[in-house]
C-alpha cells in the first residue's frame, strides 16, 4: 500500500515525531481521502465520519514518537480507525437514539426503466439495504468486509490491521459476503435483471472497472 | 451438481485473492454453469454497492486545526514532567535500570543503618584512630561567642543527657560545619 511518489509513510511518521509540520501535512494530504471515507462507509454518516478522522489524527500525531516500525504505517492507521469505529459502533448501541437509522424498502424500485436510464436510483437504494444489512453483521465481519471490499486491502493487510491470522481474515469475509448476499438476494436479482434488461456492462465488468479507478486513485 | 467450491472461489477472485490457475479453472466452470454465472453477477453487485460512491476531499481546516495540536500537551497533562510522571517514566524503563535503582536503594538503607549505629558514646571515643582521624581542638567551647555559643552548648547539654556524642567544638570543626579556624 506504500507505493507513493515522495518519502515513505514510515519517514513521515518519524518526521512527525520529530515535530515537523511538513511531515504531517503530507500524511494528511495522503491518507485522509482513504480512511474517511472508510470511516463514512463504515459508519454511514459523513458528520461522524469527520470527528473520528480528525480523533484519528490526533491519536496518530500523539503516538507517533512511539510508533514501532515492525509493521506497515497503513495497518496502524487503519488500525487506529478500526477502534475508533468500534467504539462508535457500541456507544450507538448503547444510545436510545440510533445515528444512522436504516432505509427501508424505497418505491424507485417500481419505477420504469427509461425515466431512470443510468439505474442509479437501484444503485442507491441497493446501497440502502446493504447498508442496514451490514448492521446485522458482527463488529468483526463488518470491519473485514469493508477493509476489502471498499478499501480493496489484501487479507493479508485485513490480518495485520485486525491482528489476526490470515486465515480468519479470510474466513470473516467469506462469512459476511454469504449473509449478505443471502440477505440481500431478491434485491441484487432485481438490480442484475434491470442491467442485463438495459444491455449495458455486466455487475462484475462494472465492479472491477470500480475496484480499478479506486486503486488508481488511491481513495 | 455442488456449487459452493466454485462460489467460494467466484468470492475470492472478485476479491483479487485468487491465484492464476484457479481463475483458469473458474472460468471453465463458468462457462458451463449458469447458476455460477449468476451467482458471480450477485456478488459483484454486492461489491459494487458496497464502494464509496463520492471522492473524500481533503479537509483543509482540520489539517490546521490538528497541526495546531502539534506539541500542545493533552487535557489534564502537566506541561512539564512532574514527580508523577518521573515515576511513572522510571518504572517503564528496562532492567538495567531497575538494577541500578535497587542498587542506590540498598546502599541507602545501608547508611541508614549506619547512621543509626554510629554514633557511640563519648568515653569510647578514641581520637586520632579510623573513625575520628581529627584530634579535637585545643581550644575550648567558651571561645565561641553569641547564639552560635548557646546553640552548641544547649545541643551539647541534650546530647549528654541522651549518652550520645556530645556535640562539641571539635566534632562540629570535625565534620566541617564551622571551619577549625574561625573556633
Amino acid at each position: 500500500m506504500d507505493h507513493h511518489a515522495g518519502p515513505s509513510d514510515l519517514d513521515l511518521i518519524q518526521g512527525v515525531a520529530a515535530g515537523s509540520e511538513a511531515s504531517f501535512r503530507m500524511l494528511f494530504r495522503r491518507w485522509s481521502p482513504r480512511l474517511g471515507s472508510y470511516l463514512r462507509q463504515a459508519t454511514g454518516s459523513r458528520e461522524v465520519a469527520e470527528d473520528l478522522l480528525q480523533e484519528a489524527f490526533l491519536r496518530i500525531l500523539r503516538a507517533a514518537p512511539g510508533f514501532e516500525p515492525r509493521g506497515k504505517v497503513s495497518s496502524w492507521m487503519y488500525r487506529i480507525c478500526t477502534n475508533l469505529v468500534y467504539s462508535y459502533w457500541r456507544r450507538r448501541q448503547r444510545s436510545p437514539i440510533r445515528a444512522f437509522e436504516p432505509r427501508g424498502r424505497e418505491p424507485q424500485i417500481t419505477v420504469p426503466a427509461t425515466d431512470r436510464p443510468d439505474g442509479r436510483h437501484l444503485r442507491g437504494a441497493f446501497s440502502g439495504e446493504l447498508r442496514s444489512a451490514l448492521e446485522h453483521l458482527t463488529p468483526n465481519h463488518r470491519t473485514v468486509f469493508l477493509l476489502k471490499v471498499e478499501r480493496g486491502l489484501t487479507y493479508q493487510e485485513i490480518a495485520g490491521i485486525l491482528r489476526c491470522p490470515e486465515g480468519t481474515a479470510k474466513s470473516r469475509f467469506h462469512h459476511a459476503v454469504r449473509q449478505l448476499r443471502a440477505e440481500l438476494r431478491e434485491w441484487a436479482d432485481g438490480l442484475i435483471t434491470e442491467v442485463e434488461a438495459r444491455g449495458g456492462d455486466d455487475m462484475v465488468t462494472r465492479y472491477r472497472r470500480r475496484a480499478q479507478r479506486r486503486m488508481a486513485g488511491g481513495a | 451438481m455442488d456449487c459452493s467450491h466454485w462460489k467460494e472461489m467466484i468470492i475470492d477472485r472478485l476479491a483479487d485473492e485468487l491465484n492464476e490457475e484457479d481463475s483458469i479453472l473458474l472460468e471453465q466452470h463458468l462457462a458451463e454453469c449458469e447458476a455460477c454465472r449468476r451467482e458471480e453477477q450477485m456478488v459483484a453487485c454486492l461489491f459494487e454497492s458496497a464502494c464509496p460512491t463520492e471522492e473524500w476531499h481533503i479537509d483543509v481546516r482540520m489539517e490546521d486545526a490538528l497541526i495546531g495540536e502539534m506539541g500542545r500537551p493533552r487535557d489534564g497533562e502537566p506541561s512539564a514532567p512532574g514527580l508523577w510522571n518521573a515515576l511513572v517514566a522510571a518504572v517503564r524503563r528496562p532492567l538495567p535500570s531497575y538494577a541500578v535503582m535497587v542498587t542506590l536503594f540498598v546502599s541507602s538503607l545501608g547508611g541508614f543503618w549506619l547512621g543509626r549505629t554510629g554514633p557511640v558514646a563519648a568515653d569510647r571515643l578514641e581520637w586520632g584512630s579510623s573513625a575520628h582521624p581529627v584530634q579535637p581542638a585545643s581550644r575550648p567551647l567558651a571561645r565561641l561567642e553569641g547564639k552560635a555559643t548557646f546553640a552548641v552548648a544547649d545541643t551539647e547539654h541534650w546530647a549528654g543527657e541522651l549518652g550520645f556524642v556530645p556535640v562539641t567544638s571539635d566534632v562540629i570543626s570535625l565534620y566541617g560545619a564551622i571551619p577549625p579556624d574561625s573556633l
